[in-house]
């Protein structure tokens, strides 16, 4: 593939010089004014002396030149590579903000379910036996809630709440 | 004459130190050695004889200004490159200069024949294409193609590091290569070229 690529490169250099559309004049009066032209030009100015500062410019801008080509290679690379991190971290940022705040919500809404039930308790346990249903998601919350938490905590509750029913009938 | 013979069997270098040294006739020698290069690497950049001829004047002015600064890595002619580039730049940035009028592009050929037409109808095609790459690019290419320069003397003239040079040229040719694939102008005369071109697109289109 890339022999191929080659030679086309190589007709398409062929090409190029085929339909080369400068053409030179062939006069050679025409180049031989042109240079008396360039001549007579030359003849008014002079040979600028170097000085010190002027010939450690140039060589520094010659030293420099594939330095900082480097340089700014280092550069873009650094850019690319910062722009990448800084991508990332923003993605891994919102990912961790959207687990916490799902999580957030579902403690939410599992408190505001338990308080609920801590109000009515005969009630929501009733619910909760009736309408259990593997894919529901607040009924899992309560009954693990109803089973542990409730049932040491409100269990006091609860005995009064019987013992006022029984007392009633 | 005998000088004259002399003159001719010096190198650059050697002209440029006799310069140095004070004997202007030397730089003579050199203005007829590259005005020819010079002026058709301006050419293609002007695209306007005079303008050109200007461009090749004070390319020579300025290399004869700053002839002390030549250190001699390079060859004379890449440096003297460098100076006809930077200068045409240069002028293109003042003066804005657009002469691609399609009368210009006109005026070398003979409208009589029809393949003279389609002849001139690619060159001009061509001709837009080049002169729609950047700078850079084109002037690596315009060097490479036409001047026949290798890429460390590209390089030098264009003041850039020598990968630099290759992939300005590089991008230059995939730009022009697309286009000769995609214009259909440009794949008829193709075919009409035939012969050698058309051999190796059939193998190519076998190999692919």
């Amino acid at each position: 593939m890339k022999k191929t690529d080659s030679m086309k490169e190589m007709i398409l250099i062929k090409k190029l010089r085929a339909e080369d559309p400068i053409e030179l004049p062939m006069d050679e009066d025409f180049f031989d004014n042109l240079h008396k032209k360039i001549m007579l030009s030359v003849d008014k100015a002079e040979v600028k002396p170097v000085s010190k500062w002027t010939k450690t410019w140039v060589f520094l801008e010659q030293k420099t030149l594939i330095p900082r080509a480097k340089a700014k290679k280092v550069v873009r690379l650094g850019i690319k590579a910062t722009t990448l991190a800084a991508g990332v971290g923003l993605l891994n940022f919102g990912l961790n903000l959207s687990k916490e705040l799902s999580l957030m919500q579902a403690d939410l809404n599992k408190s505001s379910i338990l308080l609920e039930a801590k109000k009515n308790p005969a009630q929501w346990t009733d619910l909760v036996a009736n309408y259990q249903d593997e894919n529901d998601f607040y009924a899992d919350i309560l009954s693990e809630a109803l089973s542990q938490e409730l049932s040491q905590s409100e269990l006091a509750t609860i005995v009064e709440i019987d013992k006022v029913i029984a007392q009633s009938l | 004459m005998q000088r004259e013979t002399d003159q001719n069997l010096k190198t650059d270098i050697q002209l440029v130190e006799e310069v140095r040294n004070g004997l202007r006739s030397s730089f003579s020698e050199l203005v007829k050695r590259h005005q020819r290069g010079l002026l058709r690497l301006s050419m293609r950049f002007m695209k306007d004889a005079d303008v050109a001829q200007d461009v090749v004047q004070e390319a020579f002015i300025k290399s004869y200004e700053k002839l002390n600064l030549f250190e001699g890595r390079a060859s004379f002619k890449s440096w003297l490159y460098q100076i006809a580039v930077n200068t045409a730049r240069n002028k293109l940035r003042e003066n804005r200069y657009d002469f691609s009028d399609i009368e210009d592009v006109h005026l070398s050929v003979s409208a009589t024949a029809e393949k003279v037409l389609v002849h001139a109808a690619v060159s001009e095609i061509i001709q837009t294409e080049v002169d729609r790459l950047p700078f850079k690019q084109k002037t690596a290419l315009v060097l490479r193609v036409y001047e026949d320069m290798s890429f460390a003397e590209i390089a030098v003239v264009m003041e850039c590091p020598y990968d630099t040079a290759k992939a300005n040229y590089r991008h230059a040719l995939m730009k022009l290569k697309e286009t000769f694939e995609n214009q259909s102008e440009l794949r008829k005369w193709t075919e009409d070229v035939g012969g050698f071109f058309m051999e190796l697109n059939t193998k190519f289109a076998e190999v692919e």
